[in-house]
This record gives C-alpha cells, structure tokens and sequence, in this order.
C-alpha cells in the first residue's frame, strides 16, 4: 500500500468515524441539528496550518482564511464535468448572496488537487472564467492530504502520471469555512445555489446568535 | 442547474435538431464552452432507441484527439470518472447523457469551445453503423445579473 492510498484510506476512516460520531451525537443532542444539505460540524475544526499558493503564485495560508466565510471546492481544471457544474453553482450561490446579504464577506475557492498540471496561471484563468472574485489554491501533494483531511475531502491522483490525460478522483462536497477559518460546515452533492443560499443563511445566523 | 442549462440548451437548438441512425435519434446534443486553455471538454446528449438493443461503443470529432464514453460512480463519496469501453442502449429505452453523470469526454481540445461554434461528431454505434452530428456548444455559466435580473 502506498503512502498516497494510506493518506486516502485514512482520510476515508476519519470521514466515516467523524460522520458517525457526528450522527450520533446529534441524534442524542437536545439541540437539533441544522437541517441543510449536509450537516453542521457540531465543534467547528481548525485547519492544520499549512501553506498554500494562490492563483497569483503568492504564499497562502491557513491563517487567510480568517475574517470571512469561506466555500471550498476540491477539483482540478482537466474536470470537464462535474467541477464546471459546481463552479457554476457556486457562482450563481455568490450572486444570490450577494443580493440577500450584501454585509456578508464571503469567499469562494477552487482547491485544484492537481498541481502538477494546474500551476497558478492554469488555476488563475480557469476559475475567473466562472467568476471575476473567485480564488484558485493549491499546494504540494502532503499539504493537500493534510487540507483534505480536515475538510473531510477525499481525492486520489493516480500516481501513473505518464500521459497528461490522467483522471483524478475527489470527492465533490462543497465545504464552508467559518469567519474563524474553522471547518464548519459540508454540502454534499447534488449542489443547488438557491438551497445552498438558504443553508449558508440558517448556518451564519446560528454562527451569529452565538457569538 | 439543469433547468438554467435545459433553458440554453433549448436556445441553442432552436427548433430543436436531431439525427437519425436506423431506429435511432439523438436529441439535445450539446458541448460544454470551455473555459481558456482548457484541454478537456464535455457533451451531452440524449439517445432514443425505437429498434432493437445497440450499443455506443465510441466516437471521434475533429476538435479533440479522442473522444471517451464516461461516467461518474459515487464511491462513498468519492467521485470517480471511469470511462465506459461501450455503452448500452437497451430496445425501446432513452439515454440521457447529461451534467453529473454519463458524459462523452473529449480529450485534447486542440483550442477552445467558443459559445456558438457548432462541432461535428460522428458517433459509432454497434449495429447502427456510425451517426454524423452537428453539436452546439453552450456557454453554461450563470447568466450575468446586468444582462438577466434574478426573479
């Protein structure tokens, strides 16, 4: 077993003992769980501080992701299906909330976990032709299954990289990311703006209210 | 998603096309624009088969080096693209080939899909012998709220 299969099998055994754990405790719990397209971490989780390159080539890191609502989605620029669905999804969810709640600072990440073919300027082009404001991340392989695994992500890039038309796995969960920069919240496909909207409104003023 | 994209799909048809080989019809065939420098693609399209069972079992364009028959399956989650060598088209039965699911995937795009364009594929077809279609490709982003005021 490789070292990339055992990052992949953990990252699965982590998702499913969390997701249990999750469900258990709030079928326990007197607070009832957010009812979204997915489900509300119930202790929001820090990201491992890693450093990532944005679309402009510079230093990104975990920390900035703090001070906004962040989404994330996990794909690769060579998708030709299933990552243009949802970056359309999520730039009709941005034009929504923008509408709705013009206060809420939100960003919206494309996290490539492709980075041998999507360099910054791949990622950079790619992601404005779905929105002028969206951002596009990467990084090397560990810190993207480190990422990856706090996000409850999965993905696998075939290792047998020989032709340049290899196709890559991921998980296709859309992750929100509190003002804190904290794991809070996964959607789970099918993605649709106007539930994702609601979900993220029900989720913010809960986050509000608790502050 | 799919009703905005039903909705171009619908404009870029028009009356809407189709091709016939034997008993069968393609429908609502369309490409995905690409975003620059884009080496990948995706179309969709819709197989009716009035006739006795056949199979898809590929194709070729003029635009791409190849072109693939794929699928995704939802492996706990894990969303894995795998390509199909051939795909079934039972007798009397619809395929929809459509976003999030089976797709034709093209493979070295030689330049970009411009909304617009048309693109001609040749379908194989086991029994059918092989269809000649044109594809629109569509631009499937969300409309511009200058352009499109949200209802």
């Amino acid at each position: 077993m490789t070292a990339r299969r055992l990052v992949l099998v953990a990252a699965a055994l982590t998702a499913t003992v969390l997701g249990v754990a999750t469900w258990v405790y709030l079928d326990a719990s007197p607070n009832r769980a957010l009812d979204i397209d997915g489900y509300v971490l119930t202790q929001p989780r820090a990201l491992p501080a890693v450093e990532l390159v944005d679309e402009h080539a510079e230093r990104f890191l975990s920390a900035d992701f703090a001070g906004h609502w962040s989404f994330l989605y996990f794909g690769y620029t060579y998708c030709p299906d299933v990552c243009p669905l949802t970056l359309v999804t999520l730039a009709t969810l941005k034009e929504q909330l923008a509408a709705e709640q013009p206060a809420a600072r939100i960003e919206y990440y494309l996290v490539s976990v492709d980075p041998r073919r999507d360099t910054p300027e791949r990622l950079r082009e790619y992601v404005a032709y779905f929105d002028s404001t969206f951002r596009g991340l990467s990084g090397s392989p560990s810190t993207l299954a480190a990422l990856a695994q706090a996000t409850e992500t999965l993905f696998d890039v075939p290792e047998d990289q020989e032709a340049d038309n290899y196709l890559v796995s991921h998980s296709s969960n859309v992750v929100l990311l509190d003002p804190a920069g904290a794991v809070h919240a996964i959607f789970t496909p099918p993605h649709d703006p106007a539930r994702l909207a609601a979900d993220f409104t029900k989720v913010a003023a809960r986050y509000a209210a608790a502050r | 998603m799919a009703h905005l994209e039903r909705a171009l799909i619908f404009l870029a048809l028009g009356a809407a096309s189709s091709a016939a080989a034997g008993p069968l019809t393609v429908t609502d065939a369309w490409i995905r624009a690409t975003p620059p420098g884009a080496r990948t693609a995706a179309a969709y399209l819709t197989i009716a088969n009035a006739g006795a069972a056949d199979r898809l079992v590929g194709g070729t364009t003029s635009v791409a080096r190849t072109l693939e028959i794929h699928t995704h399956l939802d492996e706990r989650g894990l969303q894995r693209m795998v390509r199909l060598a051939e795909l079934s088209l039972p007798a009397g039965e619809t395929v929809r080939l459509a976003p999030g699911g089976l797709h034709l995937m093209l493979l070295d795009v030689s330049a970009p899909l411009a909304a617009g364009a048309s693109v001609t594929v040749s379908l194989h077809f086991a029994a059918a012998g092989t269809l000649e279609i044109e594809v629109p490709v569509v631009d499937a982003r969300a409309p511009s709220p200058t352009t499109h005021p949200a209802h």
